[in-house]
């Protein structure tokens, strides 16, 4: 009955109550905010070039209309169906090695005993993550050519000195493996934060009951770290669609397109050797549009599943 | 809590969305800003009007100096190279350039961009809706549909009437001969824009080239036949044990050697007069079955596909040891690579040679050709001052401009030797500063650019002529006709636009395709399948294009 006899605020008061409360906050949101408007939403307006027959005199607004054309020259592609099958193969592989590898990785660390060796392992294994991609390819590129060094020890298996990155076949292998050697370390220190907060008493509950290593892990650290994963494996699910075009453009070759080109990529080549702004654009739009799905349904099985979800 | 529910999805949804457009529409953002003003470019500097009436001024004779009287910016896109960019920050740090300056008394602001970036940079800038008053294009940089289009949508000036009015020795260049009259003009008449270039073309620059020192040693001649090719590679490969052809990583040569003996040009060609398109053609598979077998034979450099080579490999990929024929451009034939000290290796020497026929007397009408008339400069949209900006375009194709920007200032850079040549000095040729002859050579005089080259003046500095009074590998390249080769035709903006979204993907097919035949990726039974894609993506209709193209040119 209070909250009758209370004046209502006006809106303006709410305001200068908040600001009152709570205003270095905003201050300290409003980069982060400036961000996601300028660079995240307002070239969302670009998109529109998805529909029309983009012409870069007649711009955004002066361009023809052609509605859903771009989508169905994509999907009638010579390209289409390749496309479609590299970018999945590929971000699965990425996903079933890639995903767990920081996982595994943080779980032996957090094994270790002596701390010089643990933040020696730590160290060495983040280095690759800042070498910059391009030079990370060109050692690539170099070790697996006939003559390099993984071509000389792939060769004990293949029999003869192949330039490893002129096989389709190769490819995704190369890919995810370059991945995994230079997110490793990375990856894994989310879940060694994670690792340090667990509950040490559960441990020695765990001990007391007679548990070794192993069912410790099993039983007390997995089990601790789970939603840390899920809700790492939701965000990645958002992406699964989103093969960075760098890294493919760096190691692909006119030898290996059959397995490595993807959406990426040709929007890429689409859009800024081809100039042909609206098919790319298109093109990137039906890869979001399907990443969006993927996130919102990985999201709602975990929220039933797990009880751990995004939003 | 609802609330926040949504705002998160809100977020997320955000965030994936913009991905997208950031992948898909990088133009996007900017162009949603660029509503086309139609701000006619204003002239100020100058008293005549915009050009569009011709008549209502004098046509000017000669180009006066200083060009005005008080002091005019320019501002000019202006890609360059790593051998500039490597001694100065900007062209205008550039001996020759400020010599330019003072006597124009136009100042011009050259932007450059990123090399290796120039095509992305463009379509952004042209997408941004605010261009420079000049740009420059070169680097592979190309407006979409071609000058022709830019000119149509209005972001390019037609600059015919100023061309009449102002831009007396670019006119009387353009008479000079009938390729000048052709390659300056579109099928309709538009003049294109300011084009570097010369009375004629340089002669072909790039070509094959054999390791003389390892033919030597296993006691072979330079070989003129397939078969001749093959038995020196054999040899090499088991003498030497080197797998010795290095091919580019398309899997055809730039100028279309080896293939040209089967007598097919590697995309588009013409048979006299009718345009053909190579990887539809019989002898293209002559080609790959030929290429594909020596693969196997292991005579082909099994990294080639990923070296990333286009026309010529990395000085550092000429001098390994493991290559024993491919191409390259003149100025790293015969010793060039000993004497900049590239390589250590004092026998080290390439022989330039022609291109290896099927059966000795065959024809072969394609080489490395290049027109007399290269990258063009635009006038913008937003040119500030189109005339002002014609004019000194327009200086650049005087005789004092030729040899200030092709050799410096003379007694400086450059001095006439008794039979009258141009001679660098010291200066360039020993800089007392110790840098190298290059280095100099950029620091002091103006590399590429609008206006009249010469071609020339790269011979003075370059020890491969020295060995021979003129330059050997010009001689042997150049002798190969040219009657296959296609001259630079125009599109209209609907045939470009057609054509182009039919071609690119058919580039991608037939540059995997090719490479992957020669490897055995894919088998060479598919041949007529491959041929049959192609058709079903449209090369037909490319075909037709690209002939209505050329038979206009031959009516200019």
């Amino acid at each position: 009955m209070e909250k009758t006899a209370r004046p209502k605020k006006t809106f303006a008061e709410k305001v200068r109550l908040e600001i009152k409360n709570c205003g270095a906050l905003y201050v300290m949101a409003l980069p982060v905010f400036l961000f996601y408007l300028l660079f995240r939403y307002i070239p969302m307006i670009g998109t529109v070039m998805a529909f029309q027959k983009f012409n870069i005199a007649k711009g955004l607004f002066g361009s023809p209309w052609i509605g859903f054309n771009n989508f169905i020259t994509f999907f009638n592609s010579y390209y289409f169906a390749r496309l479609m099958r590299n970018t999945v193969l590929i971000s699965l592989a990425d996903l079933l090695f890639n995903f767990p590898a920081p996982i595994i990785f943080a779980l032996l660390l957090n094994e270790v005993n002596r701390k010089w060796f643990k933040k020696a392992v730590q160290t060495i294994s983040y280095m690759p993550y800042f070498v910059s991609i391009v030079v990370l390819c060109g050692l690539v590129i170099d070790f697996c050519e006939a003559g390099g060094v993984i071509s000389n020890i792939a060769s004990i298996f293949l029999g003869d000195q192949v330039n490893l990155l002129s096989k389709p076949e190769y490819f995704r292998t190369i890919f995810v493996a370059s991945n995994i050697w230079q997110g490793l370390g990375y990856g894994s220190i989310v879940y060694i934060a994670a690792l340090t907060n667990v509950d040490q008493e559960l441990y020695e509950a765990a001990v007391i009951d007679g548990a070794g290593r192993w069912k410790q892990t099993l039983h007390v650290t997995i089990p601790s770290i789970v939603p840390t994963i899920v809700i790492l494996l939701i965000l990645r699910m958002g992406s699964i669609l989103d093969v960075g075009y760098e890294k493919v453009m760096l190691l692909y070759n006119p030898a290996t397109y059959e397995t490595a080109d993807v959406i990426s990529t040709f929007v890429y080549r689409k859009g800024f050797v081809d100039y042909d702004y609206g098919y790319s654009t298109a093109v990137g739009l039906f890869n979001s549009v399907i990443n969006l799905c993927l996130l919102t349904l990985t999201n709602l099985i975990s929220r039933k599943v797990g009880e751990v979800s995004l939003f | 809590m609802k609330a926040k529910r949504i705002l998160a999805a809100l977020l997320a949804a955000g965030a994936v969305l913009s991905m997208a457009s950031c992948n898909g529409g990088n133009g996007g953002s900017s162009a949603s800003g660029s509503t086309p003003t139609g701000s006619s470019p204003a002239s100020t500097g100058s008293s005549a009007d915009n050009g569009g009436s011709s008549g209502s001024a004098e046509q000017l004779t000669e180009i006066p100096l200083p060009i005005v009287q008080e002091k005019t910016t320019l501002t000019y896109w202006f890609p360059w190279d790593a051998t500039v960019s490597n001694v100065v920050t900007n062209n205008n740090e550039v001996e020759s350039v400020k010599v330019m300056e003072e006597l124009t008394n136009v100042h011009i602001d050259y932007i450059h961009p990123t090399i290796g970036q120039e095509t992305e940079l463009f379509s952004v800038l042209l997408s941004s809706g605010d261009l420079p008053d000049m740009m420059y294009l070169s680097n592979g940089v190309q407006y979409p549909g071609g000058i022709v289009t830019g000119i149509a949508d209005g972001m390019f000036l037609n600059i015919n009437d100023l061309v009449a009015q102002y831009a007396p020795n670019f006119s009387k260049w353009r008479e000079y001969d009938e390729e000048h009259q052709k390659e300056t003009i579109s099928d309709d008449g538009l003049i294109l824009g300011f084009p570097m270039m010369n009375d004629v073309g340089e002669p072909a620059n790039l070509g094959l080239c054999i390791r003389q020192d390892y033919l030597d040693q296993i006691k072979k001649e330079v070989p003129s036949t397939l078969d001749e090719m093959h038995d020196v590679l054999l040899a090499a490969k088991d003498q030497l044990g080197i797998s010795g052809l290095l091919l580019p990583s398309k899997g055809v040569f730039f100028d279309s050697a080896l293939l040209s003996a089967y007598g097919v040009g590697k995309e588009w060609y013409q048979n006299d007069g009718t345009v053909l398109f190579g990887p539809m053609q019989e002898g293209y598979r002559d080609y790959l079955v030929m290429m594909h077998q020596w693969y196997d034979e292991g005579l082909i450099d099994p990294n080639f596909v990923s070296n990333g080579m286009n026309d010529a490999p990395t000085n550092d990929l000429l001098v390994s040891d493991d290559v024993l024929i491919t191409e390259t451009y003149w100025g790293r034939v015969v010793d060039a690579m000993v004497y900049n000290g590239v390589t250590q290796n004092e026998d080290f020497w390439l022989t330039p040679f022609a291109p290896p026929v099927k059966n000795e007397g065959d024809h072969i009408g394609i080489r490395m050709y290049n027109s007399s008339i290269l990258n063009q400069t635009v006038l913008t949209k937003d040119c500030s001052d189109p005339v002002i900006a014609t004019m000194w375009l327009d200086y650049q194709y005087t005789e004092d401009a030729m040899v200030l920007n092709n050799y410096g200032v003379e007694g400086e850079t450059f001095y006439y030797d008794e039979k009258g040549d141009f001679q660098f000095t010291d200066l360039i040729m020993k800089n007392p500063d110790g840098r190298t002859t290059t280095d100099a050579n950029r620091l002091y005089v103006r590399r590429n650019g609008s206006g009249w080259i010469d071609y020339k003046r790269q011979w003075l500095t370059n020890p491969t002529v020295k060995h021979k009074d003129e330059v050997w590998a010009y001689d042997i390249w150049n002798a190969v006709p040219t009657d296959w080769i296609i001259p630079s035709i125009t599109m209209t903006t609907d045939e470009s636009s057609e054509f182009q979204s039919i071609y690119a993907d058919i580039k991608t097919y037939v540059e995997e395709t090719t490479v992957g035949m020669i490897m055995g990726t894919t088998p060479i039974d598919q041949f007529d399948a491959f041929v049959g894609q192609l058709k079903e993506m449209g090369i037909e209709r490319a075909i037709e294009i690209e002939q209505a193209a050329l038979d206009r040119y031959y009516a200019r």
